[in-house]
């Protein structure tokens, strides 16, 4: 028996070592930033969807409109929105299920909300919002989905890196011992603007804009074959629900995507246009207009930059001292959605390049 | 509350164990401790459910009591009693469980309106309702007799066993409880439990995470699939559910041997059958128990006429289907087992000799297709995968393979990259193989626990519970809680 006795803590000491020294290391560390005040040194992009909700219901009366949306929305940017106290509420892969739980909850929590931006893409009827419950990049704030945080918390303190993200962690650390201070790529605005700054990649395009344009990064394509149409749209129509019986000003748009992005969206991105159309007008950015076919307006074939956000806005709020390319953003309607998609067609007809 | 989470693993387990044994001199405060502890269990995450358990215990507890208090010559009395309790159990397992498919069939069959049930299915709920059905019975057939609530409780909402079995019978549990000497802190049983717990964990994070990914893509993923790929589907999730379900078995068994009580083995190799009743032996042991000793024995069992025996078999793999899930592809995997069953009792008796590798070798392809049915979540899914492993869907071969066979001129083949064949889930090819010389050359982890000794060596499955523990970050239901 005193064998089994001295075993037995043996045993317990490994497994609570183990575990505990994980916890040691992630509550140091907090790779995900989900108790960080300060984001100047966060190495690894934050759980945004958690970090901002989280947020908002800490302070209910900051702000009266939000931008929601995945990561391309970044680029809107919100103190060009004239008349609101607005947020980007953006974060990695966000979907209409998540953004339609985060509203209901902001809704429940007492937020007044008098005008919500939702940008969707193609990813918004394409990705599994249940995947985004195995990720903490993306896990949503607890009470969102009706649960308390402390086991989330638990789980997220109290497990391994992946390897790749120990790394990214880890060279981040290095790059702050070694090199000067100022030199991070990107600066998370997780309490203000919402928003992720690049300024120093977009110095460096600036710098040489031919040699941007021309980078093989932008011959990238990426055809996904999921598709939850169904789905999304059962969810859009329940946002565009709950905006009208709160009273929101609810503003749907289609990204501005890359013209390879949209290539890649074939039939399908078609058929959720037509499906939104019967919910709500919308406006439409997408297509081989000026904008999307110049490298130069993009980071990569996702991520469109800050200057066409501001495109972005000045369409959707006539904003008469910018000037917006006459193709770029269309209002879209039940009524004008065939034209429309047969306009599309055409501009692929006469403009895109054969299919690699 | 799952068992491969953190509050469970560090919080709960140790705060009922502390309370179990600290409260261990006053027996009714340690029982009543661990009745409440369980009843957390069960309504950590979806209290809403609550309720229901404590009716269904506090009904079967009542017509138990009843049943066994009246006296012999009231049989007529006894007999309605029981059959009103056994009814109402399944009444209760019908509305949560089936009231959906049934509703959707007629729909579908008269073209009806009629609106399905909302709401989730309360967790456990076949487990706790056949679980008091056997006691129902036994008292019936006086084998079991319990007049405090408490005991009763804590017998039927144990939490090791509450909410994916095995299910247990009332003798075999509760004489444990009353036994004084197990309420004793034993550090041999704390040990093996301990140890038994971190190969559940194991099995079930690492192993049975890992063959899920690959199936998921399969099954749920476009498809059509090609023939490796359909197979490495397949594989996947005869593996995953093995690993799933017996590694939350290992769970159950190690918590409940921390506390001093053995629950029955569920889970004894079954990929090393070699026919399907040897399977059913093997698998899940404790439903196929409960399947023979009341469905298949009351209806007659061996003892009936051949054409019966076979009507009975059918009968039980049915239920057994249905048990299992409500939906059309659960009761075509029950009649699959079914007509095996009746196949193999032939094939028994015309005297048909077969050697045991050709035995396995069969047994463990129609297990592993029949999964396909269990899987799918639509008759398509099923098809999909089947029609790749009996390959309409063409061959392809890795594209490195086409200078050496590349004088194969058939439609059917085709050389690709090796990434493009498998689809991500090129790591299958090295865990299938490995996973099949483990399940039929390894010790199981039952016969593990029972040889459980106190050395180094075990403390090395110790470390591969604490790496489990370390990936618990993607929490997975276990596959049977949706049962």
């Amino acid at each position: 028996m005193e064998r089994c006795r001295k075993w037995f803590f043996w045993a317990l000491g490994i497994l609570l070592g183990t575990v505990g020294l994980a916890g040691l290391t992630n509550f140091i560390v907090d790779p995900y930033g989900l108790l960080r005040k300060d984001f100047t040194y966060q190495f690894i992009e934050p759980d945004k969807n958690f970090i901002k909700i989280r947020f908002i219901t800490q302070n209910p009366d900051r702000y009266d409109s939000f931008v929601f949306g995945s990561s391309r929305v970044n680029s809107i940017d919100v103190r060009k929105i004239q008349g609101y106290k607005c947020y980007n509420v953006h974060y990695n892969g966000g979907l209409p299920r998540d953004h339609l739980d985060n509203i209901r909850y902001l809704l429940k929590k007492g937020v007044k909300i008098k005008l919500i931006l939702l940008g969707l893409d193609d990813l918004s009827f394409r990705d599994d919002p249940d995947a985004h419950l195995h990720q903490p990049l993306r896990y949503p704030y607890p009470p969102v989905l009706n649960q308390h945080p402390f086991p989330y918390y638990l789980r997220y303190f109290f497990s391994s890196l992946d390897w790749k993200i120990m790394q990214e962690v880890l060279n981040g650390y290095k790059k702050m011992l070694f090199k000067k201070s100022g030199d991070h790529p990107v600066f998370y605005d997780m309490f203000d603007t919402g928003q992720m700054f690049s300024y120093q990649i977009d110095r460096q395009i600036e710098d040489n804009p031919e040699k941007h344009r021309n980078d093989p990064k932008f011959l990238k394509h990426n055809i996904i074959p999921r598709n939850r149409l169904k789905e999304a749209i059962k969810e859009l129509r329940e946002i565009v629900r709950l905006a009208e019986a709160h009273q929101v000003r609810l503003v749907l748009f289609i990204n501005p995507l890359h013209k390879n992005v949209f290539l890649d969206c074939g039939v399908d991105f078609e058929r959720y246009k037509r499906a939104l159309s019967h919910l709500s007008g919308f406006y439409d950015f997408s297509g081989l207009n000026s904008v999307t076919t110049d490298n130069i307006n993009y980071y990569e074939t996702s991520h469109y930059r800050p200057k066409v956000g501001d495109l972005v806005i000045a369409r959707i709020f006539n904003q008469r001292n910018i000037q917006v390319p006459e193709d770029f953003g269309q209002w879209v309607t039940a009524e004008n959605i065939d034209h429309h998609l047969e306009t599309l067609r055409q501009q692929v007809i006469r403009g895109a390049k054969p299919y690699p | 509350m799952l068992f491969n989470s953190h509050e469970y693993l560090f919080l709960f387990l140790p705060g009922a164990l502390i309370l179990w044994f600290l409260f261990r001199r006053w027996g009714f405060l340690s029982g009543l401790g661990l009745v409440i502890a369980s009843f957390f269990f069960y309504g950590y995450g979806k209290i809403a459910h609550v309720p229901l358990l404590m009716g269904s215990v506090l009904l079967n507890f009542s017509v138990g009591r009843i049943v066994t208090g009246l006296p012999g010559h009231q049989e007529r009395k006894r007999k309605a009693l029981l059959t009103a309790g056994i009814a109402a159990n399944l009444v209760l397992l019908g509305y949560f469980k089936y009231f959906n498919f049934f509703v959707t069939n007629l729909n579908v069959l008269f073209n009806t309106g009629m609106e399905v049930r909302q709401g989730t299915l309360p967790l456990g709920i076949s487990f706790f309702s056949f679980t008091q059905i056997a006691f129902l019975v036994d008292c019936y057939r006086r084998s079991a007799q319990e007049d405090h609530l408490i005991s009763y409780g804590l017998w039927a909402t144990f939490f090791p066993y509450l909410l994916s079995g095995p299910i247990v019978r009332y003798s075999e549990v509760m004489p444990q409880f009353k036994e004084r000497v197990k309420k004793a802190l034993n550090y041999r049983n704390l040990s093996a439990g301990l140890y038994l717990l971190s190969i559940g964990l194991f099995k079930k994070v690492v192993i049975a995470g890992r063959f899920s990914e690959w199936a998921s893509a399969g099954f749920d993923g476009p498809g059509p699939l090609n023939f490796f790929y359909a197979w490495a589907t397949s594989l996947s999730y005869t593996f995953q559910i093995y690993f799933d379900f017996s590694g939350y078995t290992d769970m159950a068994l190690g918590a409940a041997l921390m506390f001093n009580i053995r629950l029955p083995v569920n889970f004894n190799s079954p990929y090393k059958a070699l026919d399907v009743q040897d399977f059913w032996r093997r698998w899940h042991i404790s439903l196929g128990r409960f399947l023979r000793d009341y469905v298949y024995i009351p209806l007659g069992g061996n003892r009936a006429k051949e054409g019966r025996a076979y009507f009975n078999l059918m009968v039980v793999f049915l239920v057994c289907g249905l048990w299992h899930g409500a939906g059309w592809t659960f009761i075509f995997w029950g009649f699959l087992y079914g007509a095996a069953a009746v196949i193999l009792r032939f094939w028994r008796k015309i005297g048909g000799p077969m050697p045991d590798f050709l035995a396995w070798f069969l047994t463990f392809n129609f297990v592993n297709a029949a999964w396909v049915f269990f899987r799918a979540r639509t008759w398509e899914d099923a098809l999909k995968v089947l029609s790749g492993m009996f390959g309409l869907n063409g061959f392809s071969l890795p594209d490195s393979w086409s200078g050496a066979l590349g004088f194969i001129q058939v439609p059917q083949i085709q050389f690709l990259p090796w990434k493009e064949i498998m689809r991500g889930s090129r790591d299958a090819y090295v865990w299938i193989p490995l996973a099949v010389f483990v399940c039929l050359y390894f010790k199981n982890s039952n016969q593990m626990a029972e040889e459980f000794k106190a050395d180094w060596k075990s403390l090395f499955w110790i470390a591969a519970g604490a790496y489990a523990a370390l990936h618990m970050y993607k929490v997975d239901e276990f596959l049977y809680f949706n049962f």
